[in-house]
């Protein structure tokens, strides 16, 4: 087999690849932060009660709400971390996949 | 002759195989960052229970904490490519901010907080550890690497 081939079937692999590693992906986002929504609309609610109530003062509310932002900064770099892993679980496979194919092809 | 090329062509693909997976995006896992996350979200929580009683009671305690918050810190700042987890520390440690940092300021700043409150800011920081939790344990093990 020529390397023109060896490529090609590379190719074909790597498509294969690129569905299996990462078809999950945009569908989990847009199921996270829907859920993030529900639970965030949730706490409010039940912080309002509480202000309401007298169970928080009027600077604990704020306080939470401001910690809400904050958490969601943080959810928001687990997300883009977790998408960097997925990039480098992507490129471990290519390689792997490199490898085999070309130890089947040329040894 | 073909052998030989063939060899030489294998060699030239391990070469490159190396050269892309030394370039990779993010830190491998880490499990002292993992280690560091998970007890200090326990022993963070647990201080924060003592936030119904005055500040000056349990500075000392809080005085550790902060030490071991900035430890982990630092340890995850000092590891390459680990802008992101690093960013999460900075976040929740930061007294300007609104996560651990900000309720122990608060604390201090006014001696004694409200039960519900402090229920509620536990719920809010536990997520927040969380959040670095599951990065780091996402992250490739090095059993996983090529």
């Amino acid at each position: 087999m020529e390397f023109k081939e060896f490529f090609e079937e590379l190719l074909n692999q790597v498509s294969g690849l690129a569905k299996e590693s990462l078809k999950d992906f945009e569908e989990a986002a847009v199921k996270d932060g829907i859920s993030y929504l529900n639970r965030t609309k949730a706490k409010l609610e039940k912080w309002t009660r509480m202000l309401r109530d007298g169970e928080l003062k009027i600077e604990d509310y704020q306080d939470l709400v401001m910690g809400q932002k904050d958490l969601a900064e943080m959810e928001s770099l687990k997300e883009a971390g977790l998408t960097l892993v997925r990039i480098d679980k992507f490129r471990n496979a290519l390689i792997n996949t490199i490898i085999d194919t070309a130890a089947k092809t040329f040894l | 002759m073909n052998n030989t090329r063939s060899a030489v062509t294998y060699k030239i693909l391990l070469l490159i195989s190396v050269l892309v997976v030394s370039c990779a995006t993010i830190s491998p896992f880490s499990p002292k960052a993992y280690e560091n996350a998970t007890s200090l979200k326990v022993e963070a929580l647990a201080v924060m229970d003592l936030a119904t009683e005055p500040y000056p009671d349990h500075s000392a305690e809080v005085h550790v904490l902060v030490i071991k918050v900035n430890q982990a810190y630092e340890y995850a700042k000092g590891m390459p490519k680990n802008e992101i987890s690093t960013k999460q520390w900075e976040i929740l440690k930061d007294p300007e901010r609104h996560l651990l940092g900000g309720f122990l300021k608060k604390w201090e700043a006014e001696s004694i907080l409200l039960q519900g409150y402090i229920a509620e800011k536990k719920e809010q920081i536990g997520a927040a550890f969380d959040t670095i939790i599951g990065l780091e344990s996402g992250k490739i093990k090095s059993k996983d690497m090529p």
